[in-house]
């Protein structure tokens, strides 16, 4: 199973295209004959299909990606089995930074320092959260349950006010992940044709009050999915909730029912995706009723932004 | 599937109205060449298969299962016919006929493009292929969770963490480094893996009558 670093190169250059004809005959019979070889050249197109989703490629290469390893049903599957491990991946990865902070590190020092320095970190670690969750339930004794349930806490205290738009991050800081950021905005210079352009709302200020500045969504030429990332602080508490979006003649852009709390890297939120197409500049209105609760609007705007 | 005859002229047309191109008793002959135990050779075909599949694939071709397909078929047939693999090494014989399979396969979009591109190029599409992104509450999001919880702890956590971070190929040398493996040999484990939650993924979405993407 020990392969020849160049392999890897070999069957990149393969899977896009770049191999010569009779070089690409000699490595398919190679590949038919070596079960290891043909696994590492399955592994290789996920890996692209994976980079391609989190926008690690240049917009040519992904472009090839896309062309030569997605446009099959079966690619568009791989492509989506890869963004789903992404985002599940991401998941995980907000959940365990609380927990085993050192978990994610090569082995610098002796496995058993490792432990203890995992478990002193996350000593250190649980105990600000706490005071964090203490004081959080101070400043707002109605959260106080959900402040407990969050694992993935925010290393920030979460902005309790939202008055400023929530422009799109185009390379935020990987450390601060505050509202204002989702998972799709961590990700490095997303390949435009699938990033979504990300727009964080929430209720906890004001409900919609008037005077509030609408938040806007950017939406650059080229991008094919709105992401709207709603705060459940200052949401009623409830097992799901329906979600619509109005224009501005209050005609439905998107209606999402049953819709479930999911876990970002930054807190607890609902996650509607729009596509771009149904959404020109203009003002929008996001509803949510939570089950059995009564609904709440806030409004936001869309605009035309720049690559 | 469909199976379709030919004798490598060049000339061949799928007949979907005829199931099998392959006879039991040449499929037979066939196993016997792959290995003289039945159940080795009959996991060898399905492995040949599984890979011309692909190899069609990755060149570009519309229907790789078929092609596959019409590969063994031109493959049994020869061996009928008197033709001996080599029993040690038979996938060299495999791939020279998907070869000229894949010529004719070029030469017969060449004469419906009218423009000849020996790469294979022209089989891709010229357009880029729309990608649904994922809804949150997407049965397939739905499933892989399923599908994760399903798998060992070793496995869970080996295929997640390859897929975290930001600078993902230094977070992958280091957890390379932390396994003691090599690069490549994390990355055909980790893939290894990740066919398991393919297979549980498709039959997921099977039975929750998901249409593939």
């Amino acid at each position: 199973m020990n392969r020849e670093p160049q392999d890897d190169a070999l069957l990149r250059s393969y899977l896009l295209g770049d191999l010569p004809g009779e070089d690409a005959d000699r490595l398919e019979r190679r590949l038919l004959a070596d079960d290891d070889l043909f696994d590492l050249a399955e592994a290789v197109e996920a890996d692209l299909l994976a980079a391609l989703d989190r926008g690690e490629l240049a917009p040519a290469e992904g472009e090839r990606v896309l062309r030569r390893l997605a446009s099959s049903p079966q690619g568009r599957g791989r492509l989506a089995l890869a963004r789903s491990l992404n985002a599940a991946a991401g998941e995980t990865a907000g959940d365990r930074k609380v927990v085993l902070p050192f978990a994610r590190r090569a082995p610098a020092f002796p496995p058993p320092a490792i432990h203890w320095i995992a478990l002193a970190a996350s000593l250190v670690m649980l105990t600000g959260l706490g005071w964090f969750a203490w004081q959080h339930r101070a400043q707002a004794p109605e959260a106080t349950s959900r402040v407990a349930v969050q694992t993935p806490a925010p290393l920030a205290p979460p902005q309790v006010a939202a008055p400023a738009p929530a422009p799109v991050p185009a390379n935020p800081p990987v450390s601060q992940t505050p509202p204002d950021s989702g998972p799709g905005a961590k990700r490095k210079a997303p390949h435009p044709a699938l990033a979504p352009a990300v727009l964080t709302l929430s209720f906890v200020t004001s409900r919609g009050a008037e005077g509030e500045a609408v938040q806007q969504l950017r939406l650059p030429p080229g991008t094919r999915m709105a992401e709207i990332q709603i705060d459940a602080e200052g949401l009623d508490e409830a097992r799901s909730f329906d979600v619509v979006v109005r224009n501005r003649d209050k005609e439905t852009i998107m209606e999402k029912k049953g819709l479930a709390l999911r876990a970002l890297d930054w807190g607890q939120a609902l996650v509607l995706h729009i596509p771009a197409e149904r959404l020109p500049a203009g003002r929008y209105e996001v509803a949510v009723t939570p089950q059995g609760g009564s609904e709440v609007a806030k409004e936001f705007e869309v605009v035309e932004g720049r690559r | 599937m469909t199976h379709r005859d030919g004798d490598g002229d060049g000339e061949d047309r799928p007949q979907p109205g005829k199931p099998h191109g392959l006879t039991p008793e040449s499929f037979e002959i066939l196993l016997s060449q792959l290995g003289p135990d039945r159940d080795q050779a009959g996991e060898r075909y399905e492995t040949i298969r599984r890979k011309l599949i692909r190899l069609f694939e990755w060149r570009g071709c519309a229907a790789p299962e078929d092609l596959a397909d019409e590969t063994i078929n031109r493959v049994a047939r020869r061996i009928a016919e008197g033709v001996e693999l080599h029993s040690a090494e038979p996938y060299g014989y495999f791939c020279g006929v998907a070869h000229l399979l894949f010529k004719e396969v070029l030469r017969r979009a060449a004469r419906e493009h009218r423009a000849l591109d020996s790469s294979g190029e022209m089989l891709f599409p010229t357009a880029l292929p729309v990608v649904a992104d994922d809804e949150p509450d997407d049965p397939r999001l739905h499933c892989l969770r399923q599908c994760l919880a399903a798998l060992p702890n070793d496995q869970r956590d080996l295929v997640l963490r390859y897929h975290q971070g930001e600078s993902n190929i230094r977070h992958r040398k280091a957890l390379s480094q932390e396994l003691g493996i090599p690069m490549n040999a994390l990355r055909i484990r980790v893939h290894r893996v990740r066919r398991k939650l393919e297979a549980c993924l498709d039959d997921c979405l099977h039975r929750r009558g998901t249409p593939p993407p």
